[in-house]
């Protein structure tokens, strides 16, 4: 081990199952659940995927591959890479809410979502009392 | 890993290990990770294959899985396919509570 790196440094692969699987512990203090969850999912299509809790604030998501023959342990590294993609979409998404509601409200700002009659109601009836005396 | 920590979650792994082969007997559920919702919706979208029962715990919720007559051959990839789309239902819930 290089110097300056800790020796009780995590490690990527927390256990092999004997079924081909392998199991990753996801500290929380860096990762919220729904990043882990986003995360998770993408693996869906090529493993089975279980998220528990390892009761000290972390989770325990294990993979099991689809295929038989595919190496869990890439899928552990290609999981840990797809954490940081989606703890970053998660962060600029945080960082940019204000400017996209704004964009969004403006967008919708002519529309009447939730008063449907302003729009589509008949003059006769006259919800909006246009026509009443002031 | 801590110690107490491998402690834990040895016998999930051994559960998880187990279900390989088609045979899941009290999973621990996180609550903070799987919602009680997504737990019946996907029972229920699984009837036709297993049956699930569910048992509540101190701080969470135990899962069994028993697979239908006719389906054991299949019992590894359907408890596999159930973990996904609990995962799926997780994540829906998820972004309806978000709004």
């Amino acid at each position: 081990m290089s110097e300056g790196v800790s020796q009780t440094a995590p490690q990527l692969v927390l256990a092999t199952l004997g079924g081909s699987g392998v199991a990753i512990q996801i500290d929380t203090t860096l990762f919220s659940v729904n990043t882990v969850f986003r995360a998770c999912y993408k693996f869906t299509d090529c493993a089975y995927v279980f998220i528990g809790d390892a009761k000290d604030g972390n989770l325990i998501v294990t993979l099991h591959p689809k295929k038989t023959g595919q190496d869990s342990l890439q899928l552990a590294g290609e999981l840990s890479n797809e954490l940081i993609d989606q703890k970053i979409r998660e962060d600029l998404a945080h960082e940019a809410a204000s400017v996209r509601e704004m964009i969004v409200a403006q967008a919708f700002a002519e529309g009447n979502l939730l008063d449907e009659a302003r729009d589509e109601g008949d003059y006769r009836t006259d919800t909006e009392k246009i026509g009443r005396r002031r | 890993m801590k110690p107490e920590t491998k402690e834990i979650i040895a016998p999930i792994l051994r559960k998880l290990d187990a279900a390989a082969s088609g045979r899941v007997r009290n999973l621990p559920l996180a609550s903070n990770v799987y919602s009680i919702s997504a737990l019946t919706d996907a029972s229920e979208a699984f009837s036709a294959f297993c049956s699930a029962q569910l048992a509540r715990g101190d701080d969470g919720h135990f899962l069994s899985l028993a697979i239908c007559e006719g389906h054991q051959s299949d019992a590894g990839r359907i408890i596999g396919e159930f973990l996904n789309h609990l995962l799926v239902l997780s994540i829906s819930d998820r972004l309806w509570s978000d709004g």
